[in-house]
């Protein structure tokens, strides 16, 4: 039976050469979850990235709509010079020459401002630097034919206005122009941004969809090896837990077998054995009792050894049956007296010998949940055992009580009595081992063996402490 | 005058035999003693008018052993109880088991008393004494035997 356990071990043992490794279930855990993680955050970052592109051009169209803005106030500003100028030519009236100063500051502003813009576009930048050449070349003429008016007091000369309007039609070829390009360099762009944002959603999406498609792949194959790990595994422990049964049934089996052998011999124990002793026992008595005058004193003497042997090998036979007879019996826990059960057995020893001096004291709880026909034997038997080691002192003690020891409820029966040899405590609770001789004590050395048999089937622990000529103490527990 | 009624002593251990017969004459115990040897022959003695053992009056007590040769001593007592004829003769198991099988099955089959056999023979003495006082004349028989 020993054996048992230890085989199934080793069968399931070497049938799990398949069984989940910790490590790599730790190494799934960590890839399951890391992976992810990891995909997750380079996802990001992609995103991250193609929305930083998609801005970058956003912010590149809304540059050349600021420029074309801007281009179209400065050319505004020229008209606004001209259309000023125009209207003193024809008036001669000064008052019309402030808007026109007005309007040449704000366009030198505006000009400069323009090519800040355009810095980085060279043909753009050329535009505007010429297009500020020639209005200030135009601003001269308007100023010349100013100056001519004032002091001739007549209109200026004819190529003065044709001068001017050639400069003031280049200025409007030049900045439709630049107007047109950068209108059309918008475009472009306008173009790149949307094109990149379609690219940037498509990429999201296309590694979105790889990447979650990946995880799904590799989430699927790690189950796959996980799940196949484990049914290799439940298939083995399913495999050794019939095994298991098997051997359980079949012990099962064999130890009904054996129990109904070990019945069977008991009966022919007490059957065949004891009759023969009384044979022999009663053919002495009748030699002693229907002979005497054909015997003499010896041969009575040497009768009466053969019957005390007989009537002792009795006893043993008895003995040896009423402790095979416990682990034969059915066990059955109730609630018992105990208190009560172990007054009465102290007071039916009393009887038997109420010259003795003994001091009794019971510390045993009420009730006690147990078998109550092995407990009595059991108590019968330690305080018995109690009773006859303490005859030789004048004043015995007997202590019975319980106590807690390592979170257990543990009782124990004290005496003061001869005690016992704790080198020989293996011997303790043997079958017919005895501490002491036959002429110092009587008993044939069954009685803490069947204390110990009880205390086993209650799971319990029993064990004892003593000492030469103090006295000994049992200690026992009662497993649920 | 009607026969003084017969004590029949169903046992198989010769010495057995012998110690319970003397165990009775000791207590000054009368009777007649008759014995079978095993439970066919107490059939026969009991039951069995074709046979030349068959004994016409019944017993005043029957004593039983359990443990005998062909037939075993709770058959015997089995067939005691289904037959009109016996079956409110006393029967006590004196027998050397104590198992608690025995003891319940032969009060099942109707044993009036079940005694164990002591190895002692002062005990064995002191047990037939009380059997013989209480069934031979302290106990009232049934009117019909």
């Amino acid at each position: 039976m020993q054996q048992l356990p230890k085989k199934l071990l080793s069968s399931f043992g070497n049938r799990g050469e398949h069984y989940v490794d910790p490590r790599e279930f730790k190494k799934i855990l960590f890839q399951a979850t890391v992976l992810p993680i990891a995909l997750s955050l380079l996802l990001s970052i992609l995103f991250i990235q193609q929305v930083y592109i998609v801005l970058e051009e956003n912010h590149k169209v809304r540059h050349s709509d600021e420029v074309i803005y801007s281009g179209t106030e400065a050319i505004k500003l020229v008209i606004d010079s001209e259309t000023a100028f125009r209207g003193y030519v024809i008036s001669a009236n000064e008052s019309y020459l402030g808007p026109w100063v007005k309007a040449r500051e704000r366009f030198y502003v505006l000009a400069d401002e323009i090519s800040k813009l355009v810095q980085d576009n060279p043909s753009q930048l050329k535009d505007i630097e010429e297009v500020k050449t020639l209005y200030t070349g135009w601003n001269e003429n308007a100023e010349g034919t100013l100056q001519y008016r004032r002091k001739y007091g007549r209109a200026s000369p004819d190529e003065m206005i044709v001068a001017r309007k050639a400069i003031m039609d280049s200025i409007r070829k030049i900045f439709d122009e630049f107007i047109e390009r950068e209108r059309d360099l918008r475009n472009k762009r306008w173009a790149e941004a949307e094109k990149t944002s379609r690219e940037a959603v498509l990429v999201i999406i296309g590694l979105g969809i790889f990447l979650g498609v990946a995880l799904a792949v590799m989430s699927i194959m790690q189950l796959r090896r996980l799940s196949k790990n484990y049914s290799t595994a439940y298939a083995s422990l399913s495999a050794a837990t019939e095994h298991l049964e098997e051997t359980v049934a079949l012990r099962t089996h064999e130890l009904t077998l054996v129990n109904k052998e070990l019945e069977a011999f008991s009966y022919s124990v007490s059957h065949d054995l004891r009759a023969p002793l009384r044979g022999i026992d009663g053919f002495s008595q009748i030699l002693v009792e229907e002979y005497s005058d054909k015997l003499d004193g010896e041969a009575v003497k040497y009768l009466g050894f053969i019957r005390s042997g007989v009537q002792r090998m009795g006893v043993l036979i008895d003995d040896l049956i009423n402790l095979s007879r416990l682990t034969r019996s059915e066990f059955r826990k109730e609630d018992m007296e105990l208190s009560q059960m172990t007054l009465d057995i102290f007071n039916e020893l009393k009887q038997s010998d109420p010259t003795r001096k003994v001091e009794f004291t019971n510390f045993l709880p009420q009730t006690i949940s147990a078998d109550p026909g092995l407990l009595r034997a059991a108590l019968q038997n330690l305080i018995s055992n109690a009773w006859k080691y303490t005859r030789t002192k004048d004043v015995a003690v007997i202590e019975l009580g319980q106590i807690y020891k390592d979170g257990k409820v543990t009782y124990y029966v004290k005496d003061n009595g001869v005690g016992f040899d704790m080198r020989f405590y293996e011997k303790l609770f043997q079958p017919f081992q005895r501490l002491h001789t036959k002429e110092q004590f009587e008993g044939s050395g069954i009685g803490l063996a069947t204390v110990a048999r009880i205390i086993r089937r209650h799971n319990g622990t029993i064990w004892g402490e003593s000492e030469l000529g103090k006295g000994s103490a049992f200690y026992f527990t009662l497993g649920v | 005058m009607k026969p003084m009624p017969y004590i029949f002593l169903i046992e198989d251990n010769e010495q057995d035999e012998i110690l319970t017969i003397k165990a009775l004459k000791k207590n000054k115990v009368l009777n007649d003693i008759k014995v079978a040897r095993d439970g066919s022959e107490a059939l026969d003695i009991l039951f069995n008018k074709d046979s030349e053992k068959f004994e016409q009056d019944l017993p005043q007590l029957i004593l039983l052993d359990l443990k005998l040769p062909k037939i075993d001593g709770l058959e015997v007592l089995k067939q005691i109880r289904s037959n009109p004829r016996t079956k409110l003769v006393p029967v006590v198991i004196l027998t050397t088991s104590k198992e608690d099988s025995d003891l319940l099955s032969g009060y099942e089959f109707g044993a009036n008393s079940y005694v164990r056999k002591p190895v002692d023979f002062h005990e064995f003495s002191e047990a037939v004494k009380s059997l013989g006082t209480y069934w031979l004349l302290l106990n009232e028989r049934p009117p019909i035997l």
